[in-house]
């Protein structure tokens, strides 16, 4: 063992390593308590994992007091320790891990407070709670883990909890069906993720991320820049699946079929975050090939999600495809070596797109009681509602600015943090150029698209006149969440300054982690800065006048993700299932078909006729002689058997058979002498 | 007597009292055998913390057979039965198989006292294979297991249960034809080196692979068989021999393209039947590939890597294929043990030390995985006698807690960390990914099984449990479709707790199996 494995010395220091540590299995624990203890606990259980959530915001704090910024500590216990093959349980507290707990604990803390009010009246939530304290557990085992194959076991666990949560209402088959295809989707990107993880540690010799820092540091990775290449792409397609990233995005707008908290929680804020956080983690493993690739994916992706978001009538799609849009501005920036803006903006991201979220989930509520009397009214299509405002000035109040935020507007958080990405790009793209440019084209455009879509849909559930629903605002256990969350999108999150988030105080933890950033030239800066401010402004305008033709214009293309889905499904999932099918049916025919011709031709299923056993039978009779011969007797004996079996007479044959085998073998020991 | 013959021994002991128990008192049988199987749990439990120098940790050796050859020596059969980690793993998993085997076969009325007999012999036969070190002693053992398991398709299976018998009977006794072959050519080959010089020819495997126990090494004759450089039919011996043993397990694990005759078994068979089909015989396969086949000709299964690597990945994948066609709910699941089995296959090629351990941990994960999964079908098929997963749906509000075992049982047989399945899949993996023997290609596409597998199994599992319970169709399952009994929780719990332990927790049983899988390799690339 060298010095790094175990515990550490001092004991201020295995203080915060215990207490890092035991938070996730605390809350393992607490969730098993919930699950099995559910029935007796009833609401109890609820208010349980909301103490539990609490408490483990409460610990985050305490480690990030700790080791802010720069501080770091590290310990591992042993979990598979053989010679030659070791794999431990390394964690590891610095400020971005100490900064994500943080966000992970708190966020979650004030989802469930939510959920106590939106899931009232649900049955089953005793599972609700453990799938909630499995998810966090795990998530909190992403951030801490400093090995890769831990980090790919809770990565997976991460992906098993979401499709528990996506799933919670299982009496419904379409949250089945998503479920089943989120946990698919994620599991193509495990599938790469796994592969590199393998062949990094296969070729490095290690999968610690604190020993492959090191080693690459000083350059003496020992792999082969092509090989490089791939296993960064293999890392980076793992990344692409949690974080929705097209093609592996497919699986997120599906996943709204859970319950809205959980939306706001795991497909918003924390769980889809996962891959721009592993990528600020194994940033060093990436050669500028793979950085490349990863600004283009990203930008891509910004834009395409950019654009299904404008044609959405879901309430949730609209959520779900910005945050696809906004992870892919994150991927751009960790692309062009932006990487701490992306971290900044992973951060602004989760607090305004969870405060979205809930407030969504009010309006669905709402709308929900309202249209109690008609099951045909689907609470979450954007065409139902209109003029809400004035019914729900509060929710209207705590959708406008986190919305604003979204969008970009100067003096919001989302203005510096999506501002520092595309300085970046662009910085990046007039540095270097190729294929930096036209990814940071996408982004910049999607960047400009978002306040369109996020004016239409605000105009579609709050503006115009009202529509004579009688719906209620929030009730104060919902509100107070939204409360919290919402002044999250002001600048003051971020910085002091609202317009340079260079000067965040954030990034004194985030920058040593994600080994610093790029530093975005003043010019390059100051020009995007003051075109996205008007963009945002011309956005807004556009998508507020959209108003009018809004509810009526249908746009097939863009409501359909840009028939993405259909593809996908046209050009991976029926060619599997036609495989699939053809394999089955190759098995049968020829596989089997084989095996039962011969078996045929050895054994005549009358007993009559001409077959090998006939023929072994004779040879059996005339020319008993040598090894081949003990063997026709023994299939010859089988056939027999087989005659007898279909005459009924079996049980006895137990005896025979044993017999048969036994003086066979004594035989051969017996005839062997002689060979 | 020792411990290792007790425990082999002990199942046919109890088959006196079994065939004493008069007709009308029936129930007493299952007790027996409940009692017979767990001791030999207990037993081969309070064998963990045995002693021993090296790998293996008790041997017991008896003179059987001595026949003079005249001038050409003598032939020595042993009674020989050697126990070291991985035989420990196995015939620990076989009396708890075979202890839950007979749980499941409480409600057995149907010819119980036949049924209770053969079942006992299968647990003797099985644990004898597992722990006989000389060949002629394992080959018999290994005849043995295929006579009760014959009966027990042929007599207490579903409808096509002859066809599926005779399959079974003749797939396996073909296999055993070919070990034969080889028997007869090692039979010769080794001398153990008597006194005066003569040449004693010696089965002994403990000899023979130069593990150190049960005596000198034995000297692999000049001349003979299998002899290097000795050529049979114009084939190297030595790689013949491989072949033809490797052909022999691949029957019995099972591989791609040998493995027909197991969805056909586990369909007819009964659901005990089908537990101890997939949670041990299918592990008598990789057992005998590991001991046998690379014991006897290690030369060859170095150069052979590559081919064994393949046939390795083609089954993982071949068998997730065809596994996702199936629409009978056993076969599926009969489907995904080839599938998993070819993971066997792929970490024993690596040749690396994760490998090996990723194969041997797969041996013992996949059993409990698949008995636990031939239980779940189980359930639904005593209830409403169908195994078609479209026909059910909604089970989720008629069976919470059936269905969150199947959850367990579903997500671990794809391999979710923290249950075992998973630890064996990435030690293979890793193994794979580092071993200098097969090519890069083979593992990177085993990898695409992982999605494959988690494809079926969710597919099945939002069929069976998702969306509404339609009454329509099925209106009078509605009050036969009822949640697990205590026997069924009797059953599954330890199943689910042993699968959680060894996923979470692996280091303990790994560390039992390091001795044996260093000098295997020590053995085998020495």
């Amino acid at each position: 063992m060298n010095p790094a494995d175990g515990l550490p010395a001092s004991p201020g220091e295995l203080r915060i390593a215990l207490l890092a540590l035991g938070m996730p299995l605390a809350l393992l624990l607490g969730g098993l308590l919930i699950l099995l203890a559910g029935r007796r606990l009833r609401a109890q259980g609820g208010y349980l994992a909301l103490l539990m959530m609490g408490l483990a915001f409460i610990a985050s704090l305490l480690l990030l007091a700790a080791v802010w910024p720069a501080g770091t500590v590290r310990a591992a216990l042993p979990w598979i320790e053989l010679p030659g093959l070791s794999i431990p349980l390394r964690w590891r507290i610095d400020g971005l891990a100490a900064l994500m707990l943080a966000l992970v604990s708190g966020i979650a803390a004030l989802v469930h407070l939510y959920s106590l009010a939106y899931l009232r009246n649900e049955r089953h939530l005793s599972r609700y709670w453990a799938y909630l304290a499995l998810f966090c557990a795990a998530m909190m085992g992403i951030v801490l883990m400093e090995h890769l194959i831990p980090v790919f076991m809770c990565w997976e666990l991460v992906g098993m909890s979401s499709y528990l949560l996506i799933g919670f209402w299982t009496e419904r088959a379409q949250a089945g069906r998503a479920a089943q295809a989120a946990f698919l989707v994620n599991r193509i990107g495990d599938a790469g993720l796994l592969a590199g993880i393998l062949l990094l540690t296969g070729m490095a010799g290690s999968g610690d991320l604190g020993r492959l820092h090191g080693l690459a540091g000083s350059g003496a990775l020992g792999i082969a820049p092509g090989w490089q290449t791939a296993i960064a792409l293999l890392l980076f397609l793992g990344c692409m699946g949690k974080s929705a990233q097209v093609p592996l995005h497919l699986w997120l707008p599906g996943a709204m079929e859970g319950p809205t908290p959980v939306s706001a929680l795991i497909h918003a804020a924390t769980m889809v975050a996962a891959g721009v956080y592993l990528l600020g983690r194994i940033w060093f493993l990436m050669p500028p090939q793979a950085e490349a690739f990863i600004a283009v994916t990203g930008g891509a992706t910004a834009l395409l999600a950019a654009l299904s978001a404008l044609g959405q009538w879901d309430i949730k799609r609209v959520l779900a495809y910005s945050t696809i849009s906004q992870l892919g501005l994150m991927m751009l920036g960790m692309g062009a070596g932006a990487r701490d803006m992306a971290l900044l903006h992973l951060v602004t991201h989760a607090f305004f797109k969870c405060a979205l979220f809930l407030a969504a989930g009010v309006v669905v509520h709402a709308m929900a009681h309202a249209g109690a009397s008609d099951p045909q009214d689907d609470p979450q299509d954007m065409r139902q509602m209109g003029g809400l405002r004035r019914r729900m000035p509060w929710t209207f109040a705590l959708y406008l600015l986190p919305m604003l935020a979204l969008s970009g507007l100067p003096l919001t958080s989302g203005f510096l943090s999506k501002d520092g990405i595309l300085a970046g790009a662009w910085t990046q793209a007039l540095h270097s150029g190729g294929w930096m440019w036209p990814a940071a084209l996408a982004g910049s455009a999607a960047a400009l698209l978002t306040p369109v879509y996020m004016m239409r849909q605000l105009q579609l559930i709050f503006g115009g006149p009202g529509r004579g629903l009688q719906v209620e605002d929030a009730e104060p256990l919902m509100r107070i969440p939204l409360l919290l969350l919402a002044p999250g999108s002001l600048w003051l999150l971020v910085a002091f300054s609202p317009f340079d988030a260079a000067q965040s105080p954030l990034l004194a933890g985030i920058a040593p982690a994600a080994g610093g950033g790029l530093h975005a030239e003043p010019a390059v800066h100051a020009w995007v800065s003051a075109a996205s401010a008007l963009g945002v402004a011309a956005g807004l305008w556009l998508g507020y006048r959209a108003r009018a033709q809004a509810r009526s214009r249908e746009r097939r293309g863009l409501l359909q993700g840009l028939y993405l889905e259909a593809a996908a499904e046209r050009a991976v999932q029926r060619p599997v299932l036609e495989l699939a099918a053809l394999a089955a049916r190759f098995d049968r025919r020829a596989v089997d078909g084989l095996v039962n011709a011969i078996g045929r031709l050895a054994v005549h299923p009358r007993g009559r006729g001409p077959s090998l056993a006939a023929l072994a039978s004779w040879l059996d009779t005339r020319w008993v002689d040598g090894l081949i011969n003990g063997l026709a007797a023994l299939a010859a004996r089988t056939g027999r058997a087989a005659r007898r079996l279909q005459g009924g007479q079996v049980q006895r044959y137990l005896l025979y058979m044993l017999a048969a085998v036994l003086l066979a073998v004594c035989w051969l020991v017996w005839k062997g002498g002689g060979i | 007597m020792g411990k290792l013959s007790i425990l082999v021994f002990l199942p046919v002991a109890a088959m006196l009292p079994v065939l004493l128990v008069p007709a009308r008192r029936s129930g007493w049988l299952r007790w027996i055998a409940l009692a017979a199987c767990l001791a030999q749990t207990g037993l081969a439990l309070s064998l963990i913390p045995a002693a021993g120098s090296g790998p293996w940790l008790l041997v017991e050796q008896a003179p059987w057979l001595d026949l003079s050859l005249g001038s050409a020596g003598s032939l020595r059969v042993e009674y020989l039965l050697a126990l070291d980690g991985i035989s420990l793993a196995l015939v620990l998993l076989t009396s708890l198989m075979m202890s839950i085997a007979v749980l499941a076969s409480w409600q057995q009325m149907q010819r119980p006292k036949a049924y209770f007999l053969l079942l006992l012999l299968l647990d003797c036969s099985l644990v004898g294979v597992f722990l006989a070190m000389d060949f002629l002693l394992f080959f018999i053992f290994y005849e043995l297991m295929l006579l009760p398991m014959f009966f027990l398709i042929g007599l207490w299976g579903g409808e096509r249960r002859e066809y599926a018998a005779i399959k079974f009977f003749i797939y396996t006794l073909a296999g055993s034809v070919f070990m034969l072959l080889v028997l007869a050519g090692v039979m010769f080959s080794y001398s153990a080196g008597g006194a005066g010089g003569e040449t004693v020819y010696t089965l002994n495997l403990l000899q023979i692979t130069g593990t150190g126990a049960g005596g000198q090494a034995a000297e692999l004759l000049s001349g003979s068989v299998f002899a290097p450089g000795q050529t049979i039919l114009g084939l190297d011996a030595r790689l013949l021999g491989f072949w033809v043993l490797l052909i022999a397990f691949a029957i019995k694990l099972p591989a791609v393209p040998l493995h027909t005759w197991l969805p056909d078994a586990h369909v007819e068979a009964p659901t005990p039947v089908s537990v101890i089909l997939a949670g041990v015989l299918l592990k008598v396969g990789g057992y005998g590939l590991i001991r046998i086949c690379y014991g006897l000709f290690p030369d060859a299964g170095v150069a052979m890597s590559g081919w064994v690597a393949g046939i390795g990945v083609t089954g993982m994948l071949y068998g997730a294929l065809v596994a996702m066609a199936q629409t009978d709910l056993k076969r599926m699941v009969a489907y995904s043990s080839v599938s998993h089995m070819g993971y066997v296959l792929l970490g024993l090629a690596s040749l690396e030390a994760a490998g090996v351990y990723g194969a041997v941990f797969q041996l013992v994960a996949h059993g409990l995985v698949s008995a636990m999964l031939f239980l779940i079908a189980g359930v639904l098929y005593d209830r409403v006698h169908d195994r078609q997963i479209a026909n059910f749906g909604g089970l989720w509000e008629l069976m919470p807690r059936y269905a969150f075992v199947t959850l367990i049982g579903f997500f671990a047989a794809l391999g979710l960390p923290g249950l075992c399945a998973f630890v064996a899949e990435l030690l293979v993996y890793l193994g794979a990914f580092s071993s200098e023997r097969i090519p890069v290609i083979y593992p990177a596409l085993g990898v695409l099984s992982i999605v494959l597998g988690a494809a079926y199994f969710l597919r099945a599992y939002r069929q069976l449990f998702f969306g509404v319970f339609d009454p329509g169709k099925t209106s009078a399952w509605r009050d036969k479709l009822t949640d697990l009994t205590p026997r069924e929780y009797l059953m599954l719990i330890p199943l689910a707790l042993l699968i959680f332990w060894l996923g979470i927790y692996p280091g303990p049983a790994l560390e039992r199996l390091e001795a044996p899988v260093q000098a295997w390799l020590a053995w085998v690339l020495g």
